[in-house]
């Protein structure tokens, strides 16, 4: 599990990188088309806005990998080391749940809407909405893989 | 009970040290099934609305300029210049500091980007010059934190999607307070210094300020470009922070030649990383505050300070007060999705615009960027200088005075904010 966490998050690392230039491109191209070519783009913005999306929520499964989404740490750090390990252990126990809310509803979203399109690209809308479920299982997977080795013991996990 | 299941679990959840967007996501889970009459699905629905938005875009369209600006080899030359101008001051290192924090806060949106831009260059170099290590810290936290008042900035791009404040607006307001703040925070520096003993090496030379000048040139031009492109109307924010990355790109794969293409793989994917934080917070924040609005939180909080007083400046003071406890506490757009919302239904009280509400507001945050245990500017600063948040906390207190005071200006004298605010748009 250990290694299917880490090569789901290389090619999450790898998609991020791919959102994240093409987004910055895309509204350079729209700024360019208006002022240089005296035309608007109709598609520009909706697909921007669709990679934020996506960034945003395949990016968070990447924060979470790495431990990097920040916590209130006052009162934590002045625990105990087995008060810290239990703290652990519900959190990855709550935060499973979130994500089995994000992976169950966000599919039903998606089959929701899956018969509206979108306005200017006249994209079915379940593929931005998509991304709700993917992220929730993809965190889904890193937190079972931080609680094994929270209840193993010994290497630290990931808050 | 509803409200109360949302607003104990998120307590709970943060004294157990749940990352705060998951923590604010599981107590709105919790509050919706105790309520019972609201399908879970509306809970990803708001997580996804939450985040849909071209204003929002900004975040991190920012984030990737303010990245390729520093790898590029610009923070190096804004420092060589900030160095000419004030560094034979006494104390120059610390008055260079927070002089080339106010520079590269003109290009990223982040205050600890600001932070670890300058702090990784100047924090070593001060130490070595004999500067205590825990003042070298503490000068680069004060510093770094004008990166969210100085434009562009992040917090202000969340201010006005919340508010509907016009963005641009919310940056030309930003500019004379965080210049402000800068030149006060210089002052301190230097007195400080002064009383220490620290000297300077270095001498001012107006033919040295010219010649670093001329090669910063075009480093200074992103915030011209930013700033420029948003206060003459040419752009929005979002496309404004687009250009700066084709700039930035320009600069550092181009011109400078300090990025390859195989660096951009990292730099894009951790500036990516790091607003999906950020972005994530403000995803689960909005089903967090959602409920909250249901629940008719804010006009309860709302109602409770006025029942305090009527008057707009108590009230102003109130708000300060309360941002102020807030942003010592949680992190900064988890502090503004909760509080925003509450703070802007009081506007029609308080007598002043909402774009110098929102200055307001992003100042109280910021300085809560300087106090422990969620200071993000001494953590940061701390980790670049190897002390302790303690030790960083004590010896940033005097530059924390001066915030206090300039937030006082910033409140209650509106031409600070509104005078350059009011030409953008006309």
């Amino acid at each position: 599990m250990e290694a299917l966490s880490r090569r789901v998050n290389t090619l999450m690392e790898y998609s991020l990188f791919g959102m994240g230039l093409s987004m910055a491109v895309i509204v350079a191209v729209q700024v360019f088309f208006r002022y240089a070519l005296n035309r608007s783009l109709f598609w520009s913005e909706e697909v921007a806005r669709f990679l934020l999306v996506w960034l945003t929520f395949l990016g968070a499964t990447v924060a979470y990998y790495r431990g990097a989404n920040p916590g209130v740490e006052a009162l934590y750090d002045r625990l105990p080391e087995h008060g810290r390990r239990a703290c652990k252990v519900a959190v990855y126990l709550l935060s499973l749940a979130f994500f089995a809310v994000m992976v169950i509803y966000g599919t039903q979203f998606a089959w929701f809407v899956r018969m509206q399109i979108s306005p200017a690209l006249r994209l079915p809308k379940w593929i931005p909405h998509g991304v709700v479920p993917i992220s929730g299982s993809v965190m889904f997977l890193h937190a079972l893989n931080f609680l094994t080795r929270a209840l193993v013991g010994g290497r630290e996990g990931a808050p | 009970m509803t409200a109360e299941v949302l607003l104990v679990g998120l307590v709970l959840l943060f004294i157990v040290n749940a990352p705060i967007a998951l923590a604010m996501g599981i107590s709105a889970v919790a509050a919706i099934l105790v309520q019972g009459d609201l399908p879970l699905m509306t809970v990803v629905q708001r997580m996804y609305a939450g985040t849909d938005s071209f204003h929002l875009l900004a975040v991190p369209l920012f984030m990737f300029a303010g990245v390729l600006m520093e790898a590029g080899g610009i923070s190096r030359r804004i420092i060589d210049f900030a160095n000419a101008l004030v560094g034979w001051l006494p104390g120059g290192l610390a008055a260079v500091a927070i002089v080339s924090s106010m520079f590269f806060a003109g290009i990223s949106g982040s205050a600890a980007a600001d932070a670890v831009a300058v702090g990784t260059v100047l924090i070593p170099a001060m130490k070595k010059s004999g500067y205590d290590s825990d003042f070298a810290a503490a000068v680069q936290a004060s510093g770094g934190s004008i990166g969210v008042i100085i434009p562009p900035s992040i917090p202000m791009i969340i201010f006005g999607f919340l508010t509907g404040a016009s963005i641009g607006q919310l940056f030309a307001g930003g500019l004379i307070p965080g210049v402000l703040i800068g030149i006060s925070l210089t002052v301190v520096a230097v007195v400080i210094s002064k009383r220490r003993g620290y000297v300077s090496a270095t001498r001012f030379s107006l033919h040295e300020v010219w010649f670093t000048f001329r090669r910063a040139l075009l480093a200074l031009g992103a915030p011209i470009i930013i700033l420029g492109g948003i206060l003459g109307g040419i752009f929005t924010a979002t496309e404004s922070a687009a250009v700066a990355v084709m700039y930035a790109l320009l600069l550092a794969m181009a011109v400078y030649r300090q990025v390859g293409f195989r660096d951009l793989f990292p730099l894009f994917r951790d500036g990516a990383v790091t607003s999906a934080i950020v972005m994530f917070i403000i995803s689960t924040a909005s089903v967090f505050s959602w409920i909250a609005a249901l629940e008719e939180l804010p006009a309860r909080l709302v109602g409770s300070l006025l029942g305090i007083t009527g008057s707009p400046v108590f009230l102003l003071l109130l708000i300060n007060v309360v941002l102020l406890v807030a942003g010592t506490f949680v992190e900064t757009s988890a502090a503004l999705i909760l509080l925003v919302p509450m703070i802007a239904a009081l506007l029609p009280s308080l007598n002043i615009s909402m774009v110098q509400l929102g200055v307001i507001v992003v100042t109280n945050l910021a300085i809560g960027m300087l106090t422990p245990p969620m200071g993000i500017c001494l953590i940061v600063s701390g980790s670049i200088s190897g002390d302790t948040l303690g030790a960083v906390s004590r010896r940033v207190l005097p530059f924390l005075m001066i915030l206090l005071i300039d937030l006082l200006l910033i409140t209650y004298v509106s031409p600070l904010t509104m005078w350059l605010a009011d030409m953008v748009g006309r």
